[in-house]
């Protein structure tokens, strides 16, 4: 009996290899037709996340009319919906279904996604099917989303940035006549006079995040935290002297600085003790006035706020601090922040691009795309966007189409938060490109540190970051023992090594 | 006659009383709650938390979830029907097979036990399932694909199995002699008898069904398909991805109410369950039993 439920289980683990294999060996059928205008019909199969658009069918019967034309081909798109998306994405590779581009970014795990082999490189067919987009997308962007020495993914033409920043109650910082906010002192001054003289309204709810974006804007040090993907989850960081050796970010004065800091602004009450389960909604406690602040704000999500309380409560204003002010390191989003990527075994990876590079250079089909149906979906008050017509309920038309946003048409809206302009110029103005952009954090090897480490900023770092200790000092040389126990040598040697390979790579 | 309580039994009895009325509050309380807090106005949570009654009335959160009527109605329609649909075909799927897995003339009954059993410890894993029902059976975005899968599971037909044995097998004898054929025994005889375990695993079964998001998720992709629970899944999935994301993507033209739009969901999604369960408690609570004691 032993014998042979061995053999029916080996059957059977065989079997299952054999099924789950057989979805990942798709083989590209690339035909290169070539000419354009003796175009076959096609559908194109286009996968996004978020939602079904409202009035769906309204947007493809207008999408058919100027596709059929133009490229003989009608684009459909499918959705993950935000539920599961990270699940159904990668069913969606594994599976072998036909779609002909995804998107794709950082965060949907594009290296990972690309160097496993699931998405078509674009090289050859960039500069023939999307000239305009091969043109207009900088150097070093292509060569930061390539994985090995290929492209994977095209990447939007939008500057954006992710730098944070301080969102607190102008209106309140009149009143009180208190200095403009330019520096942690000031925030402080700001908090301190809210907690003695406006009792309904508590303190900015500490979300994890006081302590790291003070940190990581008062110094000069690069950290590895980009878009939230890793924050706080890294002890090390970088000099820009130095760019091939990681530091270890509690070794710093700076770090034992600011959890002195942090203990003080913990002490006068700025959050309560128990922040650190507290699981409330930031955003909605400053918009009801329950939240004097907002530690992590980045400037879009700013402009969000600004525009919902400047509905709700007129007599309000939302100032922002730009932490980029204090030290002046502002990067825009990297290159792979948002991407289209051919998928492997696609049938017409040129008709896609084409279609991408008519999005790209055609402000009709960009209109369409980003905005939907003029008149059911949006209207227009000069050039700039006027939705007080529109009934947003059952015609927002709101497609994630992140991926082929273009800056220079890019609408603006009658509503839009004035402030939001300033930011974004000020931003401009003294970004500078990511001497990262393009490197990988893999910790593919050093899992089982990366685990311990991740276990002991947790219990050790996150309390003391909180300002939630007895003894500041105590606690940092408690944090560094363990993390040592936790095997941060091997840890830093292996991110070290990274870092060398990819400066070498760099100077090629 | 009546029979006189002693002091002690009295005082149990009371004891009885107080711990159940207690354990019934403890389960009440938080469903009040919950529907207190679907009708409290979002900036009132916000700022003072969840109350037994509502403070600061609105009906804004349900304003947001049946603001497409439309799409809430066609939902309700997709999974009532596949309720019904796939419990019928459920529970005769599943009677017919316990009650063949029972009968003794079944030389290979333990072994096509086993088989169904086995299921159970292996599994393909989620990515060959998906790839047998899209690519194999061609199940994606239809209906089926959300009443298929669950027809069945190897735990009811156990289950069904042994609540059969306890039918005494001598009724299937005496129905032989008066000369009635094999599917006549089934469903003259054995299926009346079985109405406990029927109405057990048929409730097993529609709330399995009911509750049922998964599937819809994963193979659907027309909105006029998605399951009721889905859609009210992805309403407050979608709330919360916009609110968390840290990425500058985000559209910030959302605007929901988070906190009461999660409760408003949850009212809306037991509603009808809540009806649903006092026309089966009678057979449930027997039904509980099944397999426990055999005469």
């Amino acid at each position: 009996m032993r014998k042979r439920l061995s053999v029916l289980i080996s059957i059977m683990v065989v079997t299952m290899l054999a099924t789950t294999l057989g979805g990942c060996g798709k083989t590209s059928s690339t035909d290169a037709t070539g000419d354009p205008s003796k175009l076959k019909k096609v559908e194109l199969t286009f996968y996004e996340m978020g939602e079904v658009p409202k009035d769906i069918d309204k947007f493809y019967q207008e999408l058919d009319k100027l596709t059929l034309k133009d490229l003989n081909c009608t684009v459909r798109f499918k959705f993950s919906t935000w539920t599961d998306y990270g699940t159904k994405y990668n069913l969606m590779l594994t599976s072998g279904e036909k779609i002909d581009m995804a998107y794709s970014a950082d965060w949907m795990s594009y290296a990972t996604n690309a160097s496993k082999g699931a998405f078509e490189a674009v090289d050859d067919l960039l500069p023939k099917y999307a000239p305009t987009i091969y043109k207009d997308v900088e150097k070093t962007t292509w060569e930061a989303l390539k994985v090995g020495d290929k492209t994977y993914g095209v990447p939007t033409q939008y500057h954006e940035f992710v730098q944070h920043g301080f969102v607190y109650r102008e209106d309140l910082r009149l009143k009180y006549n208190l200095p403009e906010i330019k520096d942690p002192a000031t925030i402080e001054q700001y908090l301190e006079t809210i907690k003695a003289k406006e009792p309904g309204m508590s303190i900015p709810t500490y979300e994890g995040s006081a302590f790291s974006e003070l940190f990581a804007n008062t110094t000069t040090y690069d950290t590895f935290d980009t878009l939230g993907l890793t924050a706080g989850t890294v002890p090390l960081i970088i000099d820009d002297a130095k760019p091939t050796v990681s530091i270890s970010t509690y070794d710093t004065p700076e770090y034992s600085a600011m959890a002195k800091t942090m203990k003080t602004w913990a002490d006068k009450g700025f959050w309560s003790k128990s922040v650190l389960s507290n699981k409330e909604d930031i955003e909605a406690n400053l918009e009801s006035g329950k939240a004097g602040g907002w530690f992590g704000a980045l400037p879009a999500k700013a402009k969000g706020t600004a525009e919902k309380v400047a509905l709700k409560h007129p007599d309000w204003k939302i100032g922002y601090f730009n932490y980029a002010d204090m030290n002046g390191k502002v990067y825009p989003a990297r290159a792979n922040h948002n991407l289209m990527a051919i998928v492997k075994g696609s049938a017409n990876p040129e008709r896609s691009l084409m279609f991408l590079e008519k999005i790209h250079t055609d402000k009709t089909y960009y209109d369409l795309v980003q905005y939907g149906v003029k008149g059911l979906n949006y209207n227009l008050n000069g050039e700039k966007l006027d939705y007080t017509k529109i009934d947003s309920a059952n015609h927002g038309f709101d497609i994630a189409a992140w991926a082929m946003r273009n800056t220079p048409f890019i609408r603006e809206n009658i509503n839009d938060w004035p402030n939001y302009k300033v930011i974004d110029a000020a931003l401009t103005k003294v970004g500078k490109p990511d001497p990262f952009d393009g490197y990988v954090f893999d910790v593919s090897n050093i899992q089982s540190e990366n685990a311990a480490i991740s276990q002991v900023i947790t219990q050790y770092a996150i309390p003391l970051e909180a300002g939630l200790v007895k003894d500041p000092e105590a606690a940092l040389t408690t944090l560094k023992q363990k993390m040592k126990d936790a095997g941060f040598e091997k840890y830093k040697s292996e991110i070290d090594k990274q870092l060398k390979s990819f400066a070498d790579n760099k100077k090629k | 006659m009546k029979i006189k309580n002693a002091k002690s039994t009295k005082v149990f009895n009371l004891m009885g009383f107080i711990y159940i009325t207690i354990m019934g509050l403890f389960c009440l309380i938080p469903f009040i709650v919950i529907v207190s807090g679907s009708l409290t106005s979002q900036d009132y949570i916000v700022k003072h938390g969840y109350s037994i009654l509502p403070k600061e009335f609105s009906v804004e959160a349900y304003k947001a979830i049946f603001i497409f009527p439309k799409q809430i109605i066609t939902a309700y329609g997709v999974t009532i029907g596949v309720t019904i649909i796939g419990t019928a075909i459920g529970l005769i799927l599943i009677s017919m097979g316990g009650y063949v897995l029972q009968r003794k003339d079944f030389k290979y009954r333990n072994s096509v036990s086993f088989y169904i059993y086995f299921t159970t410890l292996f599994g393909g894993g989620l990515i060959p399932w998906y790839i047998l029902m899209t690519k194999y059976l061609h199940l994606k975005d239809t209906y089926q694909v959300l009443v298929i899968p669950g027809l069945m599971s190897p735990f009811l037909i156990i289950l069904m199995k042994s609540f059969m044995k306890s039918i005494p097998e001598e009724i299937v004898e005496s129905a032989k002699v008066d000369g009635a054929g094999d599917f006549k025994i089934y469903s003259s005889l054995i299926m009346p008898l079985a109405k406990p375990a029927l109405a057990t695993i048929g409730l097993f079964l529609a709330l399995a069904y009911w509750n049922d998001w998964f599937t819809s998720s994963i193979f659907i992709s027309s909105a006029n398909k998605f399951s009721l629970q889905y859609v009210l899944y992805n309403i407050l999935q979608t709330s919360e991805f916009f609110r968390s994301s840290s990425s500058a993507n985000v559209a910030t033209s959302y605007n929901l109410p988070t906190e009461s739009l999660k409760l408003a969901t949850a009212v809306v999604a037991t509603g009808p369950v809540i009806l649903f369960y006092p026309f089966v408690q009678k057979y449930f609570i027997q039904g509980l039993t099944i397999g426990a004691v055999k005469g």
